[in-house]
């Protein structure tokens, strides 16, 4: 990190912009790739590489504020914080060109400019995830991680090596507050922690003998309410499929819990044993829950046949009920494909999935894709822009609708990382980004994977101390 | 006693050899079993994920010196020197506590709890090397002149210490607490100020959350060891005995004065060859025997010494689970498996393929076995487990092994990324140039002795499987890859341990014509007779050849006249005792 902070200190220093001798038609190969990205004003720099040449090189960044020339340290744009907030950061609204030139004997070649749209539309502060290793039923270390995304500080909120290297998921914030949330830790330490404007509490998910745990979380925007899935799931290993790893459910119903009264709610609609349901979301209003049914198949055999159509059904928080009836949004039989991890922008207005060819552990899909919903015309359509030959799957928005964060696998086909996004009013994305890092090539060298990324409004309000008192309950 | 230095520094290098030997002779597959848990690798993110740790800097000199165990000789060089050094710091301490009189038992039995520790791979290496630094800073310490001056460097000194090398510095603080207190004059009780003085260390970094380490382990020697793995008793075993030394050289000046040099030089002899026998006898226990066996297994699994695992004396098939596995792995592996599996002491077809028991032993062998049987899935899945398992989540030769599954299965950006790795090593870069020429390279891998064959093996698998479907696998993998002949090898073993001739059958009857079978095995040609003893005209389409037919039939009157006198049967045994005929019929 001290290297890196110099480096970025030494390309921050006066660098003359060269001459072009030379003017190429293509845009330069860069890793990441941040070629017309639509990026927010807060964000840190998005340092990046270029890939294909190791020549001396420059960038040279124009906006309002000036020209920014930037030299390549060994193939690496290192920009320097502060001045990526005069250039660009304070560029809200504008766009900023960016043109990369190269040294090949003797002559400067530049290739053609491509620019960074600085959005007006903010972005969230934070952003949390899950770093654990891509595995199958083993884990070692892992934990949850804040970062910071106007800079590249990232903070453990829980490393499980403090919990008797347990295991740690479904980390939900409640309408991106960060003051609420709850997340599972499984084996030791089992049971559902929800943390709440600085206090702990821990249940243990077993409600009766169908509800043995808690799984896929979902908050109601009062923060009474948690919908919840509960799942038996088994994982079984492709023989020669590219997908390699295959998980499904064996049983799976949605429920309410009512935190204030310690009980579950449910519906037949969305527990009965002649169907898969899953992925339990509420919309902003907390009127309507949407959730992912299937028809039972016999598993592991039919695994093939298990499609997710998206449901929804409207809930009562006042009287603590389901209003039926329950509406079908995508229909699998006459799509073809497979509904997971429908949510809806705090707005109301979409509603963003993931479609595979079958299944609901889409993120070893790699057919998986997102996939838009407009909630007041009914129309679906993918969004192309965000999608890519590999899988992209867990997705969560900012507050203000106009960001999402999502999961995707297309760097090397196994390791998830997270990008960010900007949709316009009418749900068009433009060209999503990685999130930037410290060191261009971090990715590269990075054996965790991203899981489970949440846009949240704040530092997260979590002391580990509670946690572990409440943990030895 | 003031010895000579020359001698002194002899009897330390013949002191340092004999544990070298004695290391090499009986630890040397521990350091073997070692290496593989860690890579230390020659890159700034590597060293920085140290430097930001507690314990980090001397944790990353633990690696780098690890690396080199990969070498023969070098573990148990390392670890004799490191004995060596630690002796000498030790001895600095005593000699200056005790007024310079030797108490050699007491200095050198804190450096052989290291020493036995190598046989423990669940004890961190950097506890020696941080005992040994603490040793040495404890003897700097006593030779600073003046209270006031040591104990102004005593407390910033144990916060620098457990930077740099963990807990060990509360021991340092209590050492020289002990040193202070046994020093008459001003001052030497404010000395216990540096007992919580060095606590704040470690608890300042745990409530800071600047550490991801639970507070039990920043103050205790259990950051020394595995978390995950009971916790190991060396390091504070090493503590006990250190403070033994320490209390017994503050009280030796005690002792009446006035020895005559004899008794003195026959002290030394007395405690020097008691070290020596403790040394042994507790270093054969720590050494226990079946974990070392296993070790060695490993060792010779990993430089694929097929012979040396099957010429191990102490390998029992019949009695161990993992030795029949280990065992048939290596049949296997010499192409052997079929004709020897039910000639060699066996435990059952368990014995081909052991319970998974989640642990980074049992992944790496059975992630050896899928790969040879051209499970190539299950191969993959196990090796991802094994290095998940392993303690740092760094297992080169899983890596390795990593490399070449995706490899196979042209999943090249992630074979790339483990090469990468692989790559910034000392110990394994060759082997990640060689296998980098076969990124995005189809026809290379195709064409490759070990990598061809198994893509091959994939061409028609298909569905879901599991660790314990592994043996019914073997039938896609026959059928995507009929010159496979090692699939056939295990598959047969299955057939003939369990005595399933029907299944077999509709093996030979689905693949008779197979190239891996051609020309059919003796032992599959025994059991086609067997199949159709009484269809002699059907014998030569499964390609049984008359000197087996002409030896069945023999093998068959050998049975009538055993029937009728049984003293023949021994001869029908050493006859045909090699025949599955023999093991079908005649064995229980």
């Amino acid at each position: 990190m001290a290297g890196v902070w110099l480096l970025a200190g030494l390309a921050a220093c006066s660098v003359q912009e060269p001459a072009a001798d030379l003017q190429l038609e293509e845009v330069p190969a860069l890793f990441p790739d941040y070629v017309d990205v639509t990026i927010p004003a807060t964000i840190a720099p998005l340092r990046f590489r270029l890939l294909n040449d190791s020549a001396e090189a420059v960038a040279v960044i124009a906006s309002e504020a000036g020209r920014w020339v930037v030299k390549a340290q060994d193939g690496q744009f290192l920009l320097s914080e502060k001045a990526w907030k005069k250039y660009v950061g304070r560029s809200a609204g504008k766009d900023v060109q960016v043109t990369v030139m190269v040294r090949r004997q003797d002559r400067w070649v530049a290739y053609r400019s491509f620019a960074w749209h600085v959005s007006t539309d903010e972005i969230a502060p934070y952003l949390v995830y899950r770093l654990v290793e891509p595995g199958y039923a083993l884990w070692n270390k892992m934990g949850i991680y804040e970062r910071r995304l106007d800079s590249y500080d990232e903070r453990a909120l829980l490393v499980n090596t403090q919990f008797d290297h347990n295991c740690m998921n479904c980390h939900s914030f409640n309408q991106r507050n960060p003051r609420q949330l709850l997340f599972h830790m499984r084996t030791k330490h089992a049971g559902t922690y929800f943390v709440s404007e600085g206090a702990v509490k821990r249940i243990s998910g077993k409600f009766s003998e169908r509800v043995q745990s808690l799984v896929y979380p979902y908050w109601h925007p009062s923060g009474r309410f948690v919908a919840f899935s509960t799942n038996t799931t088994r994982q079984a290993f492709h023989r020669g499929d590219i997908n390699r790893v295959e998980v499904f459910d064996f049983a799976s119903d949605v429920l309410v819990y009512d935190r204030e009264r310690d009980e579950v709610l449910t519906d037949s609609a969305m527990a009965s044993p002649a169907a898969f349901e899953t992925f339990p979301t509420f919309s902003p209003d907390g009127k309507t829950l949407y959730f992912c049914r299937a028809d039972t198949c016999a598993m592991p055999d039919e695994f093939r046949k298990v499609k997710y159509s998206l449901c929804s059904i409207g809930f009562d928080a006042d009287r603590r009920t389901f209003v039926p009836p329950v509406d079908t949004l995508y229909a699998s039989a006459s799509g073809g494909k497979s509904v997971s991890f429908p949510r809806v922008s705090p707005d109301g207005k979409y509603l963003v999935y993931t479609l595979s060819s079958y299944g609901n552990f889409s993120i070893w899909h790699k057919d998986a894709d997102l996939y838009l919903l407009d909630l007041h015309t009914g129309e679906h359509r993918p969004l192309s822009a965000l999608n890519s030959d590999d899988v992209e799957s867990y997705h969560s928005w900012s507050s203000n609708s106009r960001w999402m964060v999502f999961s995707s696998r297309r760097s090397d086909g196994l390791h998830t990382r997270p990008y960010l996004v900007h949709l316009d009013e009418q749900g068009r994305p433009s060209k999503p980004f990685l999130l930037p890092q410290a060191c261009p090539d971090f990715y590269d060298d990075f054996r965790f994977s991203y899981n489970i990324p949440e846009l949240v409004d704040g530092k997260v309000e979590l002391d580990r101390r509670q946690v572990l008192e409440a943990s030895e309950d | 006693m003031r010895t000579n230095k020359l001698l002194v520094a002899a009897l330390g290098m013949g002191m340092t050899v004999g544990v070298f030997l004695y290391l090499q002779s009986h630890y040397a597959f521990n350091y073997f079993f070692e290496e593989q848990f860690q890579l230390f690798r020659f890159s700034a993110d590597y060293a920085q994920a140290f430097f930001q740790r507690i314990g980090g800097p001397v944790a990353y000199l633990a690696s780098f010196l690890v690396q080199f165990f990969v070498r023969p000789y070098v573990g148990a060089a390392v670890s004799a020197l490191l004995f060596a050094v630690t002796v000498f710091g030790l001895r600095a301490c005593q000699l200056r506590l005790s007024g310079g009189k030797e108490l050699p038992l007491a200095y050198l039995l804190p450096g052989m709890f290291f020493v036995w520790a190598g046989a423990d791979v669940n004890c961190h290496f950097e506890a020696g090397l941080a005992f040994a630094a603490m040793a040495w800073l404890l003897a700097a310490y006593v030779r600073v002149p003046g209270r006031g001056v040591r104990l102004a460097v005593a407390l910033p000194l144990s916060w620098l210490f457990f930077y740099a090398a963990g807990p060990l510095s509360c021991g340092l603080a209590a050492a020289c607490c002990v040193v202070e207190l046994g020093r008459k004059g001003k001052g030497r009780w404010g000395s216990l100020l540096l007992l919580p003085g060095a606590l704040l260390a470690p608890l300042l970094c745990f409530y800071a959350d600047a550490t991801d380490e639970p507070l039990h382990r920043l103050l205790t020697m259990e950051f020394y060891s595995n978390a995950m793995a009971p916790v190991s008793v060396w390091v504070n075993g090493a503590l006990v005995a250190w403070w033994g030394m320490l209390v017994l050289a503050q009280l030796y000046p005690l002792c009446p004065k006035g020895q005559r040099p004899w008794v003195r030089y026959v002290s030394w002899g007395v405690q020097a060859v008691l070290a020596a026998v403790v040394g042994w006898k507790v270093g054969g226990v720590a050494n226990y025997p079946q974990n070392y066996l296993a070790k060695k297994l490993d060792y010779y699994v990993r430089h694929e010494r097929w012979n040396d695992v099957l010429g191990e004396q102490e390998l029992r098939p019949s009695q161990n689970l993992l030795h029949a596995c280990f065992q048939n792995l290596a049949l296997a592996r010499l192409g052997k498996l079929s004709s020897a599996a039910f000639i060699t002491p066996q435990i059952g077809t368990k014995g081909l393929w052991v319970e998974w028991n989640r642990s980074a032993y049992t992944s790496a062998l059975l992630s050896e076995v899928s790969f040879t049987m051209g499970n190539v899935a299950l191969a993959q899945v196990l090796a991802f487990e094994g290095l998940v398992a392993s303690e740092r989540s760094e297992n080169p030769r899983l890596l390795l092994r990593l490399v070449q599954t995706h490899l196979i299965e042209g999943a090249y950006p992630v074979a790339e990324k483990y090469i990468r790795f692989l790559r910034q090593s000392y110990a394994y870069r060759r082997q990640a140039e060689a296998y980098a020429a076969f990124l995005y390279n189809d026809r290379r891998v195709e064409a490759d002795p070990v990598l061809g064959p198994l893509r091959r093996c994939r061409s028609q698998v298909d569905g879901l499987t599991s660790l314990e479907q592994a043996p019914m696998d073997l039938w896609q993998v026959m059928r995507s890859n009929p010159s496979y002949r090692p699939a056939f090898d295990y598959f047969a073993a299955f057939c003939l341990l369990s005595r399933d001739m029907q299944t077999f059958g509709q093996m030979l009857d689905e693949f008779r014509t197979a190239p891996a079978l051609q020309p059919m095995p003796r032992v599959f040609q025994e059991v086609a007779i067997i199949l159709h003893e009484g269809q002699p005209d059907t014998w030569k389409e499964y390609g049984i050849e008359e000197d087996t037919r002409q030896r069945f039939l023999e093998f068959r009157k050998g049975v009538m006249a055993a029937r009728r006198n049984p003293v023949l049967a021994n001869q029908l045994r050493a006859s045909f005792g090699t025949t599955y005929w023999y093991y079908y019929m005649m064995k229980k």
